[in-house]
Parts: C-alpha cells; sequence; structure tokens
C-alpha cells in the first residue's frame, strides 16, 4: 500500500516519452511508409485519409466537443474545394499562397453566415436547418455552370503550385505535403481543444445552461467553435481540390457530410485523434471490400455504424487509448515510491 | 384556369403520399422523442414488398398494400426493438444509427431486386383516366386523395375519440404522470412506432402508382418528409397534413413556374419556417 | 520496473507498427516485368451498385461473350478482365478504382466507367498516365474531342443519335415539339441533338422542359406544358418509366405522339412492365436485339444463355469496347505499349453487332449506326424493332443549356 506520493516534474524521462509516444510512433511511420509502398496506396489510401481526417476532426470540434450534430459540415469543405477551383481554371490564380488562403477565407465566411443561421435553434432543428444550407449550396453548385461547371464540376485542378522551380508534385511529394498541412492541422486543433476554450465548448456540449450561469456567452462560444469548424474544412477541401483534380457538387452534399458524421462516430467523437481513425478504419475497410465484395459494401459501411453506435458506444478511440492506458499502467503502475 | 387546377390536384394527391408518410415520423418523435431517419427506407422496402406481391406474383392489389404495409411495419417495429430503444435520449446516436440502416436496407433491397427501377403500378379497379378541362386526369390520383382523406378522418378519430387515443396524447403532454396513472404506455408507444411503419409502407404502395419504385427513394423521400415535419411541426395529425399540403402545392406549382428552381424554393421554406417559427405550423400543444 | 516499463514501451510499439504496416503489405505491388507472354490485363470500372446497376449484368455479358468467342486469347496472349465499382456516379471511387487497376493490378488497357460524372473524375488522370481507354457508353456530352487523347469514344456520342431523331420526327409530319430532359448536361445534349437536327430540317421546338435528376413525378410538368405535335423525351434511370405511364395516364398519348430519345432507360422488361398500351411507341437508339444480322443472330443466343436476358444498349456498348480491343490486339500482334495501341485505333474499322463502327483519323470520335426504332411484340414479348436505319452517324456537335 503506501502513501502514493504525487510525482513532481521530475519525472523519468521515458514517463514523459510514454505520454508522446503513440504520436512519435504515428508519426515516424506516416513518414517512412511510402518508401514500402506502392504509388497507388501511398497516394490514393493514405493521402485520401489523411485530408478526410482533416475534415473528420474539424467536424469533431463541433460535434464530439460542442456538441452540435451538423449534417451539412461537407458545405464549407466544398466552398474550400470550389473556391481553388474556380480561382485556377476561372481565374487564372495558380500560385497556392492566393488560392489556399482565399479557399480558406471563403468556407470560413459561408461557416460564419450558415452558422449564424443554424444557431437560432439547436438539436434536432439544427440538425435540419444545417442539412437544407448544405443541400441549397448543392442546389446552386448545379444549376450554375458557368461558375461550377454545373453537375459535373470543375475538372483539370492541377497540384498545388508553390512557385519553388524544381518542386513539381508528384503522388509521394504531395502525399508529404498533405502530411504536412494534416500534422499542422492536428496541433493546432490539438492547443484549441486543450485550451480554455476548448474546455469551455466542452463545458457547453455537457451542460449549456450551467455554463449560461456560470457567466458565459454559450451563444458566441457555439459560434466562434461553428466558423474554426468551418475553416479548417475548408483547408481539407483545397488539399482534396488538388488530389482529386476535380470537385463537384457531392462534396458539397449530405453523402459527404453523413460520411463525415460517419468517420467522427465510429472514429471516436470528442477526441482528436478519434476521427483519423475513423477516417482510417471506414477508408481502409472501404478498400477491403472493393477487393472482395464491392457490390456489399454499403451494406458493410452501415452495418459498420450500427455495431459502433450499439457496442462501441464512444467510437473505437476510447477503446484504443484505454488499451493504451492499462499498459502505461502495467509498465508504470506503482510509480509510487 | 386549367393550370391551376391540375396543378392543385397534383400538389394534394403528392400532398398526401408525404402525410401518409411524414405521420408516423411524427407520432413518433412527439411520441417517444425517438429520430428515426430510416422511415423513407421504410416507405422503399414497403413499395418494393408490394411490387412483388402485386407484379411479380400477380396477387391482388389491395392484399399487396396490405402485406407492403405489415413488411414495412416489421422492419421498422425490428429496428426499434432491437436498436433504438437502447438509444433513449440520444439523439446523435439515433441519427447515426438510422441513417446506417438506410444504407443496410437500400443495399439489401438492391441485393433482393436487383437495381433495375421499377415501372408504376396500378390496381386495375383504378386504371384509366378521367377527362377534366379539355384534358384528362389519372383516376389513380384522385383516389390517392381519397384514401388519404379516409386514413385522415381515421388517424383522427383514433386520437380523438378513443382511449387508445387518449393515452398516447397523454403520453406526449405528460409521459411520468401517464405512466403514473398505470398507464401501460409502452406497448401503446410500440403499437404507434409500427402503425407509423406500417402507414411508410402503405404510403411506398401507393406512391408507386406516381412514383414506381427505385433504390433512391429511400434519401429523397425523407429529404421532403423532414422538409414537412418542419414546416407542419411534430406530433399532430393537424401538423402533419397541413405541411404535407403546404410542400406538396408548393411543390407542384413550383415546378410548373419555376422549374429550375423548385427545389430551392423548398429549401428556403424550410429555413425561413425554422427561423420565424422553429416549432412548425401546428405542433402538438398548439 | 524500469526495464519492465522499457519492454512494455518496446512491445507496444512492435504491436503498432504490426497493426498499421500490415494491412498496408497486404497491397504491395511486386514491380512487374511484362514479357509478351504474360496475359493481357482489361480493366473495367462498372456500376455494380447504384443507380446504374442494373447495366451491370449486361456489361459483364456484353465483354464475356466477345472474349468466349475468342478463347480469351488474343495474338497468343491469355486476356484476363478484373472489375471494379465505382456506385454508378461516384467519380472519387471511379478515379481511384482508376489508380488502382492501372498501377496495382497493372493493366493494360481500361473500360469505361459509364456514367459522365464518373467518367470525368478519371478523364484527367488518364490522359497524363497515358492508358488507352475504351469508353463503355456513349461520350458525347464533353467538350473537347477534337484532340487524340487517351480516352477512345468506342460507342459514338449522344447526339449522333437524337440528332436522327429530330430528323426523322419531321419526316413523320411532325412541325412542332416540345422536349423533356434533365436538367444537366448530358440532358442538355441529349436534348440539344434532336432539337438541332428537328430545326435544320424545317421543324419547330416550341419549348425545351427541364427536370432535377431523380425526378419521378411529371405531372406537374404536365400543366404547364405547350401542346405540340410531338413530345420527345430524354432521361437516364427510374424517370423513364414513371414519364412513359403518366404521358399516357394524362391521355398525350395519341394526341401528341411520345418520342424517346435514347431507350437505354426503359429497357425490355420495362416495357412489360408498363404493358401493351407501349406498342408503337418510338425510341432512338444504337441497338436493339431484334436487329438482323449474322453478328447479333450469333450474339443474342450467347449472351441469353450467359444470362438469362435479352441484350440491352450497354451489352452492345461493352461488347463493341471488347472487339474494339482485339482489333487494336491484332493489329499491334500483342503489344501494349500504349502509343502503339492508339495509333493502331485511328482509322479502325470494326464490325460490331449493330454495324461497321469506325474511328476518325485524328480524332478520338467512333461513327456509329444509329437506328430509330419501334415497340412491338417480338417472339412474344415487348422489344424495339427497326424501321430506319442512320448509318455511320457523326456527332453534330456540343450543345450547352439554350
Amino acid at each position: 500500500m503506501g502513501v502514493t506520493k504525487l510525482k513532481p516534474v521530475g519525472q523519468p524521462w521515458h514517463g514523459q516519452l510514454i505520454r508522446f509516444a503513440p504520436y512519435i510512433v504515428i508519426g515516424v511511420i506516416l513518414i517512412i511508409l511510402p518508401l514500402f509502398l506502392s504509388p497507388y496506396v501511398q497516394c490514393v489510401l493514405l493521402t485520401k485519409i489523411l485530408i478526410f481526417a482533416i475534415f473528420a476532426m474539424s467536424l469533431d470540434l463541433i460535434l464530439g466537443y460542442t456538441g452540435l450534430s451538423s449534417l451539412g459540415h461537407a458545405a464549407f469543405f466544398g466552398v474550400g474545394g470550389y473556391t481553388t477551383g474556380i480561382l485556377i481554371i476561372h481565374f487564372g490564380v495558380d500560385t497556392f499562397w492566393l488560392t489556399a488562403p482565399l479557399s480558406i477565407l471563403m468556407a470560413t465566411l459561408f461557416a460564419a453566415v450558415f452558422g449564424f443561421i443554424a444557431l437560432r435553434v439547436s438539436g434536432l432543428y439544427f440538425l435540419m436547418v444545417t442539412f437544407a444550407l448544405g443541400q441549397l449550396l448543392f442546389a446552386v453548385a448545379w444549376q450554375w455552370f458557368r461558375m461550377t461547371g454545373g453537375a459535373f464540376g470543375l475538372k483539370g485542378i492541377p497540384p498545388p503550385n508553390l512557385g519553388i522551380p524544381w518542386l513539381t508534385f508528384n503522388d509521394t511529394s504531395l502525399y508529404y505535403f498533405v502530411l504536412l498541412i494534416f500534422i499542422i492541422c492536428y496541433f493546432l486543433l490539438y492547443r484549441i481543444v486543450n485550451s480554455p476554450f476548448g474546455y469551455a465548448l466542452r463545458g457547453i456540449r455537457e451542460d449549456e445552461p450551467r455554463m449560461r450561469a456560470l457567466g458565459y456567452n454559450t451563444w458566441l462560444y457555439k459560434y466562434i467553435s461553428f466558423i474554426i469548424a468551418g475553416l479548417f474544412a475548408g483547408i481539407g477541401g483545397v488539399l482534396f481540390a488538388h488530389w482529386n483534380m476535380l470537385v463537384s457538387p457531392t462534396h458539397l452534399g449530405v453523402v459527404t457530410s453523413s460520411l463525415g458524421l460517419f468517420y467522427v462516430i465510429i472514429g471516436g467523437a470528442g477526441t482528436l485523434f478519434g476521427p483519423v481513425i475513423g477516417s482510417a478504419v471506414v477508408i481502409g475497410i472501404e478498400y477491403g471490400a472493393s477487393l472482395y465484395t464491392p457490390e456489399r459494401w454499403p451494406l458493410i459501411l452501415g452495418a459498420l455504424f450500427v455495431i459502433v453506435v450499439m457496442f462501441l458506444r464512444g467510437g473505437i478511440s476510447p477503446h484504443l487509448a484505454n488499451l493504451w492506458r492499462k499498459v502505461v499502467k502495467y509498465s508504470y503502475g506503482s510509480v509510487k515510491d | 384556369m386549367e393550370f391551376v387546377v391540375i396543378s392543385l390536384l397534383n400538389g394534394i394527391s403528392f400532398g398526401m403520399i408525404l402525410f401518409l408518410l411524414t405521420i408516423g415520423l411524427s407520432l413518433t418523435l412527439g411520441l417517444m422523442g425517438i429520430v428515426n431517419l430510416a422511415h423513407g427506407a421504410l416507405f422503399m422496402v414497403g413499395a418494393y414488398v408490394g411490387w412483388t406481391v402485386a407484379i411479380q406474383l400477380g396477387l391482388n392489389y389491395w392484399l399487396a398494400l396490405l402485406l407492403g404495409g405489415i413488411a414495412a411495419g416489421l422492419v421498422g417495429l425490428a429496428i426499434e426493438r432491437g436498436f433504438l430503444r437502447h438509444l433513449y435520449m440520444l439523439t446523435n446516436e439515433q441519427v447515426m444509427l438510422t441513417i446506417g440502416f438506410i444504407y443496410i436496407l437500400t443495399n439489401l433491397s438492391l441485393w433482393v431486386w436487383g437495381g433495375l427501377p421499377r415501372a408504376p403500378f396500378v390496381a386495375s379497379a383504378l386504371s384509366g383516366s378521367f377527362p377534366i378541362l379539355g384534358g384528362e386526369y389519372p383516376v389513380h390520383r384522385m383516389t390517392i386523395i381519397g384514401i388519404g382523406l379516409i386514413l385522415v378522418i381515421a388517424l383522427w378519430w383514433l386520437q380523438e375519440k378513443t382511449r387508445f387515443g387518449a393515452i398516447v396524447r397523454a403520453g406526449m403532454d405528460d409521459k411520468e404522470m401517464t405512466i403514473g396513472l398505470g398507464v401501460n404506455l409502452e406497448r401503446v408507444t410500440y403499437f404507434v412506432f409500427f402503425l407509423g411503419a406500417f402507414m411508410a409502407g402503405i404510403a411506398g404502395i401507393i406512391g408507386a402508382q406516381m412514383l414506381g419504385v427505385n433504390l433512391d427513394m429511400g434519401w429523397d423521400i425523407l429529404l421532403l418528409a423532414l422538409i414537412v415535419l418542419v414546416v407542419g411541426g411534430i406530433g399532430s395529425i393537424q401538423g402533419a397534413l397541413l405541411g404535407a399540403m403546404v410542400i406538396g402545392t408548393i411543390n407542384a406549382f413550383g415546378i410548373a413556374l419555376f422549374p429550375e428552381f423548385a427545389m430551392f424554393l423548398m429549401y428556403l421554406v424550410m429555413i425561413v419556417i425554422l427561423l420565424v417559427k422553429p416549432t412548425g405550423l401546428m405542433p402538438r400543444g398548439v | 520496473m524500469k526495464k519492465k516499463g522499457l519492454l512494455a514501451l518496446a512491445g507496444s510499439v512492435c504491436l503498432i507498427l504490426a497493426l498499421a504496416v500490415l494491412p498496408f503489405m497486404a497491397a504491395c505491388a511486386k514491380p512487374a516485368a511484362a514479357p509478351t507472354t504474360e496475359p493481357i490485363k482489361i480493366g473495367a470500372i462498372v456500376p455494380m451498385t447504384g443507380g446504374l446497376s442494373h447495366y451491370w449484368p449486361h456489361t459483364k455479358g456484353g465483354i464475356e461473350v466477345a472474349l468466349d468467342e475468342v478463347g480469351w486469347k488474343v495474338a497468343g496472349r491469355a486476356i484476363k478482365v478484373i472489375y471494379e465499382d465505382d456506385a454508378s456516379f461516384d467519380e472519387v471511387m471511379a478515379l481511384q478504382k482508376a489508380r488502382k487497376l492501372v498501377e496495382v493490378d497493372k493493366v493494360d488497357v481500361l473500360m469505361g466507367p459509364i456514367a459522365s460524372s464518373s467518367y470525368l473524375g478519371t478523364e484527367t488522370y488518364i490522359d497524363v498516365k497515358g492508358i488507352p481507354t475504351l469508353a463503355i457508353g456513349y461520350r458525347g456530352e464533353l467538350k473537347e474531342w477534337e484532340k487524340p487523347g487517351w480516352n477512345f469514344a468506342s460507342n459514338g456520342g449522344l447526339a449522333q443519335i437524337t440528332y436522327q431523331a429530330g430528323i426523322w420526327a419531321y419526316e413523320q409530319g411532325f412541325r412542332t415539339a416540345v422536349t423533356m430532359g434533365p436538367d444537366y448536361e448530358t440532358g442538355y445534349q441529349g436534348c440539344g441533338g434532336f432539337a438541332d437536327g428537328f430545326t435544320k430540317a424545317g421543324g419547330k421546338v416550341v419549348q425545351q422542359l427541364w427536370s432535377p435528376v431523380g425526378t419521378t413525378d411529371y405531372a406537374p410538368y404536365f400543366a404547364t406544358m405547350q401542346k405540340a405535335d410531338c413530345m420527345a423525351m430524354f432521361q437516364y434511370g427510374a424517370g423513364v418509366t414513371s414519364f412513359v405511364k403518366q404521358w399516357h395516364e394524362f391521355g398525350y398519348w395519341d394526341k401528341q405522339p411520345l418520342i424517346i430519345l435514347i431507350n437505354d432507360s426503359l429497357l425490355g422488361p420495362s416495357l412489360a412492365e408498363l404493358g401493351d398500351f407501349t406498342i408503337g411507341l418510338h425510341a432512338a437508339t444504337n441497338y436493339t436485339w431484334t436487329i438482323d444480322n449474322p453478328l447479333n443472330n450469333k450474339f443474342v443466343p450467347a449472351f441469353e444463355a450467359k444470362t438469362g436476358m435479352k441484350p440491352e444498349p450497354p451489352a452492345w456498348w461493352a461488347n463493341t469496347a471488347t472487339k474494339i480491343f482485339l482489333a487494336i490486339m491484332e493489329k499491334t500482334k500483342g503489344d501494349t505499349t500504349p502509343e502503339v495501341m492508339r495509333n493502331a485505333l485511328l482509322g479502325l474499322k470494326v464490325d460490331s453487332l449493330s454495324g461497321p463502327v469506325t474511328f476518325d483519323g485524328a480524332k478520338g470520335y467512333s461513327m456509329v449506326n444509329g437506328f430509330m426504332t419501334e415497340v412491338q411484340k417480338v417472339e412474344g414479348q415487348l422489344a424495339y424493332k427497326v424501321i430506319k436505319t442512320y448509318p455511320a452517324t457523326v456527332n453534330p456537335g456540343y450543345y450547352t443549356k439554350p
């Protein structure tokens, strides 16, 4: 038994390391993996996973951390992508350093407008407003042929032009580029959710009336979180446009939005790593299913969803995190004396 | 003049289908607080089963109607008993779960019935058209209105004039009190759920007279049902009927007058109502 | 303690590494040397799920009967086909599958995807990678067919057929027409072709109606429709059968004859479901199983034996694409170098089930036979019978929304 002393700052160095070990390990894996893989896997699968992980993380900010269920988040993802496409193809602006910030700005603006409208209601109604707004944008993109390419969308979007003469993108370099941006986004979101702002959001998710009683302007917090979520979704959209070479109305609509929900819920809402895992698992299984039972993929996806909601409440990530904690406890169980 | 009359008939008949579909959703939401987005998929399942009975097996149309409704009712009940009831009060999870079921039911339908869209099918007694204002109008569309009205009256009678209806209304207004009074609310709610799903299946088969049967029905009709719910309000027959009629008529006139913007119109109406009167025009309690 | 901790750490790291890497190892591709006795691989992107999934059995049947006829060999090499699903319209998935087929499976030639939206997802990639791709389905609704890229329109274009229908309509005595089509590029192309042909022949298109994709209830459109001598309708998917039924129910069938501009979505089984009132309906198409020539007469029973169905246009699309592929391979003597394959294609002529298919010199285009057909009872079932043949039609242009 004995008395458990609180460990002071001077932990053994590998104590600190344990905490960040998962990040380091996975980071290393992500960096060296391309060396072993064919371009298809690293370009299509891994890059797709990372891009949609960014999208899913942005959705998790409002869903998992703030408690707002949105069926229209793909709107900002799509706006980011379309702005990039429109700037490059219609206006001939081809430098990434202009198209990316402008696209992200547009996505953020849309989030500001949509958020203002949607946050007038809550719960199921919020879900329906966000869905309606997303579909509205879908319909606009579909009809506005001259600008958006109509039903077929904008094609021929080139890889990012960074203005660096010796750098032209191929599958591998595009992957590393996306990886870099992913790491930056992860880091930024990590700081946001672990800041006082982030903790306030969690408080709002848990018990909004109480937060209001404590003097928080909960509407403002929700609004800002919605805008930030839109911003990061826009980043995902920009990367998507360059990677997919095509943006179409589908990427604004409810199908993509609900896929985002899938990634977040399956991976684990309310954690930052959850959406990343969700994205990896769903896209990975999608690839696997396409090899063996392509006709049954939607059935598998639906079943996966049902199973996770029913039995893996909270998603995969918390269960993995528990596992990890057990490992740490096992090795450092009695850091007591 | 002809245009107005025809559009009105179109709007009301389509609105009736929407009503039959949405009433189940509205009651289960109002009474049990359950969100079942797979309701649209039940519409589709009912239509497919009805198609099998009426066309593939060549049996009596009204039998097909009944069997399709029952099939949808059973599937809906299975989803509720097996899954939804464990997610009491967890709206997000219910949304996710039922979206998952849309995927499942749609793919299963693909597996069983194949991908070829099915032609609209009508009871032989109802096939044929009658002349109206220089043109012709199909008999079955008029009977959709007729059947719809009969069901509206029946449901209204059920809600207002029977003990069962009283229990349902009491349960919506004050659940604890109702249970406290010794009422077996659970059994009532299951029957309401079954009834709602059954209506969705019936709506699917009746709707198939105009729309045919295909795999996109699960999502397409769901969108419209949600709009009807928002506009009409949750938990009341009057609300569902009003919402359905409003949306049906806007749809009919909108498409006729500005075909490209008809869809926009619907979403705009929904957004306006949500901002101005979020609970809808005639929710329970009005 | 410390040792145990480090051991646990090491163990966990290994575990994570294994878990993360293993699934990806499965997808690892070995570099392939390609000696000329290796099988030739065709990668086909097809709609196994989604709105066009009823085309899948026809597509598969069309390809396989063509390959059965040559014993799955050409120029001394075996042939292998790998199918991938694009969920009918999902362009992200189509591109993903195209990449997989090219980079993992190392196919020599691609076929499909069918829907224009899916196809657009893959177009840039195909041109960049330089993989010869044979279209399954029409490719006329997209611009830039003048350049000989890597995408070959094996089945002709959309407006190729509908344009002829316009001329035919005028020849029947119709002087005014209303068109109805889905509100997107494919619709504009289909209806535009008809409008152009009809107008050039001397007729007048008094109204063009556009409905959102996926419409199944056309009654609202009838309310504002103008009266005309005929109605030219173009649509894919579920809407067609509903439209035909509703057109009949609302009493327009005899007053304003219907012309179906493309019959790919009004297949035989749908006609059967609609009933005998469809006898006499006219449709423009590139293929019907009732076409009477030696090749088709041999094909239909073989197809029926394999699939249990009568072949529909998607079967012809796929079959023609396969025949073109075989002809290319014969010409190149089994050489699958992309440049060599493309050179063999230009100016190629192939006998397809509907007649000759010729590739224009410098364009990625093909000239195919177009037909006007009429619904009649053939062998006890409702089917399309050819009433006029338009040989070697060419896409008259690219149409946008008027």
